[in-house]
């Protein structure tokens, strides 16, 4: 008879495992080495499941090679073919990246690469070691309406049940485009929804070119601070936020990006706090030392009770509507108008099921 | 790719085409496993041997050399991985991962 194993045990486990995964590479003075773990087989199923969806699997390839995951050998093999999907869907994203890049830049389009594939190539010792599920594109107010259009020309639609374009320019983040194969591919206005998406606008940050080529092509980041800058704005306020988000945030600063130039750029536009819990969930999730100039400063950033309910919606991941009305304490009256109508008239039109993807 | 150039034992045959990887790919590699990825989205996954070839066409290299090579590499003659050479070269060409380019002497000649 089979037993099923406790799923207090399982829980422990995946947790513990999820952890060693997230911290696998980090030098030890800042994650000192936990003992090898163990995991059983039946739990080893859903402990790849959990890096497959984080995009850690790369991590666990590492961390089962290393002995931190302890594991038999058949495990080991089933990490790898996890791998062999994930490298499939990154190599086949960047070449769609190239593609898209070669149309962008030819339409003379303001736009910069942001999160996994610049992360992977750019911030982690090989690219292997970071997997992705999409491409994310930050572009340039001036280029928005070009690009969308371009995007609409090469076969790329908005999801239905978006926000009108208009509403998205002034208060949105983005729009999520989808191509007939199942490719997505996520413009990006602004690093959040609402309060602090509005006040951190990216454009102040450096875009540059010349450091990352993907397939011969030259291919626009954010410099490393504002890719720190990013990755905050993405662990405190992202969806579905797990440990990479908070490792790629670690890494960037394990690799030298200059977070007190992110923290006086975020200063600047009240949006330090942001930077600030990003770190602060960071040290706790990984388990950090706090022997780090970094959560020195973060544990001095103290935000006021607006700042603190904002942060909150984002944190417990409240509907789309929650986290854009954060904006209203920053928006003069006649423009809290222009948020809060669309979203009624959106709200009465939609069914109440679809209500929350929008 | 015509089967070959007919060299053998060490001596790279002037005259013969030489192949080496496309530089417009998008890879992953680790260890034993490469993923490529073509600008036509066409995904191309090498394991085992395959590597050892892959990593030797990192360099413009004729069949002959190539066999040489993983000649010497496995410890076994020329003559029986051949064959396989032969068609693995043919399939990285069929699957757009490699490109076949003349060799320079030729190249000189007809310069």
């Amino acid at each position: 008879m089979k037993v099923e194993p406790d799923p207090q045990i399982v829980t422990e486990q995946l947790e513990r495992a999820g952890l060693v995964v997230a911290r696998h590479g980090l030098p030890a003075p800042l994650a000192p080495p936990f003992d090898p773990l163990p995991v059983d087989p039946e739990i080893f199923g859903a402990v790849r499941a959990a890096a497959e969806f984080d995009r850690t699997s790369g991590l666990l390839w590492r961390a089962v090679h290393s002995g931190e995951v302890v594991v038999d050998e058949s495990c080991a093999e089933l990490v790898r073919d996890d791998l062999r999907r994930g490298f499939a869907a990154a190599v086949q994203m960047e070449a769609k990246l190239v593609s898209l890049a070669g149309a962008l830049d030819s339409r003379g389009v303001e736009w910069a690469l942001l999160k996994g594939p610049a992360l992977a190539h750019l911030d982690y010792p090989d690219p292997t070691w970071r997997l992705f599920g999409d491409i994310d594109l930050l572009i340039g107010g001036v280029s928005w309406s070009s690009a969308l259009e371009l995007l609409g020309e090469l076969g790329l639609a908005r999801q239905h049940g978006e926000l009108s374009d208009r509403f998205t320019r002034r208060f949105g983040k983005g729009a999520t485009l989808i191509d007939p194969d199942g490719f997505e591919v996520d413009l990006h206005l602004r690093f959040a929804e609402g309060r602090f998406g509005i006040l951190g606008d990216p454009s102040g940050l450096r875009m540059t070119r010349g450091v990352l080529r993907i397939a011969g092509r030259d291919v626009p980041v954010l410099d490393r601070t504002g890719r720190l800058v990013h990755a905050a704005f993405h662990a405190a306020l992202g969806g579905f936020r797990r440990y990479r988000a908070f490792r790629d945030v670690v890494q960037l600063l394990v690799v030298g990006a200059d977070w007190e130039a992110a923290a006086d750029w975020a200063g600047d536009r009240r949006v330090d706090v942001v930077l600030a819990a990003a770190f602060e969930e960071a040290w706790q999730r990984l388990r950090l030392d706090p022997g780090h100039p970094a959560i020195d400063w973060a544990r001095s950033i103290v935000p006021d009770r607006a700042e603190q309910r904002a942060l909150e919606v984002f944190a417990t991941e409240q509907p789309y509507r929650s986290k854009v009305r954060t904006a209203l304490p920053i928006l003069p009256v006649h423009r809290r108008i222009g948020l809060l109508a669309p979203l009624l008239v959106h709200k009465l039109r939609r069914p109440r099921a679809a209500e929350d993807e929008v | 790719m015509s089967g070959g150039d007919g060299a053998s034992g060490g001596t790279a045959a002037v005259g013969s085409p030489r192949f080496r990887q496309r530089e417009d790919l998008c890879r992953r590699e680790l260890d034993d496993l490469v993923v490529l990825g073509t600008l036509g989205c066409r995904v191309v996954t090498l394991e085992g041997t395959a590597v050892d070839m892959w990593t030797a066409l990192a360099s413009p290299i004729t069949v002959a050399e190539l066999v040489d090579d993983l000649s010497r590499r496995y410890g076994t003659p020329a003559d029986t991985i051949r064959p396989a050479v032969v068609d693995a070269v043919e399939r990285l060409l069929d699957d757009g991962v490699v490109i076949g380019e003349p060799h320079p002497e030729v190249m000189n000649a007809e310069g």
